[in-house]
């Protein structure tokens, strides 16, 4: 029997697989980007729906639950994911800088 | 208002002025400083008002760049001095763009840095009432801050009025896009051993609300650690 959570669980992945599907038609995701998103959405939809296939690693982990199991890779998730929104937004911090400020010195030679 | 008879000749002297919606005070504060040094240069970092156009009326000597978007002050300055060294810069002023600062105090940091031939010298503002209290706390913990963990002994490491000499702004070149720019200025001054000097200088503070903030004390103050020991 499917638990409350694994539905809302399911309609997540469902959902977030829809909007990868969208921003690949809007051309804002290239072919290695679907397929790498379609797979991780897929991936979570199957594990919710049969947690058990995972039940013997989460157990070797000395983890309680396999709930608890994606809680913790939720977290390792978003903090891997903070990570590299913050190395990226640097890196384009810096290039618009670098942009906007030669740019302004171009009229310096006009 | 004296002129810079001690000037030497052939040190050209150009004034950086970083300016963001300052179209009330941009255009005095050009037409105070003019007659003082060969070339202005302005910096409008992205500013909503009508700034960048006063600034190009208010003199014949002036150059004034545009920051198409707002970077910050730092950003504002390294472009002045990159716009400074393509006009062949001998000595490099920087000055706010809200008048607080006075042209008289400039040309007593000129003539310091040349009579005593310094790498830099420092506008230092005096710590009295007339300070903004928030501004003057966070101005004292930042400045002993730096003055313990770089060796440096500066009474106002905040003050935006500073000169120095071309071959001084290749070593204390700073990354900083923000306020902590002024801060990256000292404690590259300190770790290049440059020979430098502060001169009292008065402050008139027109706007409170405007230039560094509580969060902006906090952001330096992280930044001199990382300086530090990152």
């Amino acid at each position: 029997m499917i638990l409350g959570v694994q539905i809302l669980g399911i309609a997540f992945g469902l959902f977030m697989a829809y909007l990868s599907f969208l921003h690949y038609k809007r051309k804002e995701f290239g072919k290695g980007q679907i397929l790498f998103w379609e797979i991780i959405w897929l991936l979570l939809v199957i594990l919710i729906l049969f947690p058990q296939t995972i039940s013997g690693i989460v157990q070797e982990l000395g983890i309680a639950r396999v709930m608890d199991f994606f809680i913790i890779l939720g977290f390792i998730f978003i903090t891997i994911l903070t990570f590299y929104n913050y190395t990226a937004l640097n890196k384009i911090k810096h290039k618009l800088e670098e942009k906007i400020r030669e740019e302004s010195l171009k009229e310096l030679d006009k | 208002m004296d002129s810079i008879t001690q000037k030497t000749p052939f040190q050209k002297i150009v004034v950086i002025i970083p300016a963001y919606n300052e179209e009330k005070t941009i255009g005095q504060v050009i037409k105070e400083v003019k007659n003082h040094v060969d070339n202005i240069i302005v910096i409008d970092d992205g500013s909503g008002d009508q700034t960048y156009s006063v600034a190009k009326n208010s003199a014949q000597n002036i150059v004034v760049l545009r920051h198409k978007i707002n970077l910050g002050k730092g950003a504002a300055l390294k472009t002045g001095c990159e716009a400074a060294l393509k006009l062949n810069a001998d000595i490099i002023a920087i000055m706010d763009a809200d008048g607080q600062h006075s042209p008289k105090d400039l040309l007593k940091l000129l003539n310091k840095l040349q009579k005593e031939n310094l790498d830099i010298v420092f506008g230092m503002r005096p710590m009295n009432k007339e300070m903004p209290i928030l501004m003057r706390l966070g101005n004292k913990f930042l400045t002993k801050t730096i003055n313990i963990l770089f060796g440096i002994s500066i009474q106002d490491t905040q003050s935006g009025l500073r000169t120095f000499t071309k071959n001084a702004y290749y070593k204390i070149k700073w990354l900083a896009c923000d306020y902590f720019a002024e801060t990256e200025m000292i404690i590259n001054a300190a770790k290049n051993r440059l020979k430098y000097q502060e001169v009292p200088i008065e402050t008139i503070y027109h706007d409170t609300y405007k230039g560094t903030t509580i969060f902006d004390g906090i952001k330096v103050f992280i930044n001199i650690l990382k300086n530090k020991f990152i």
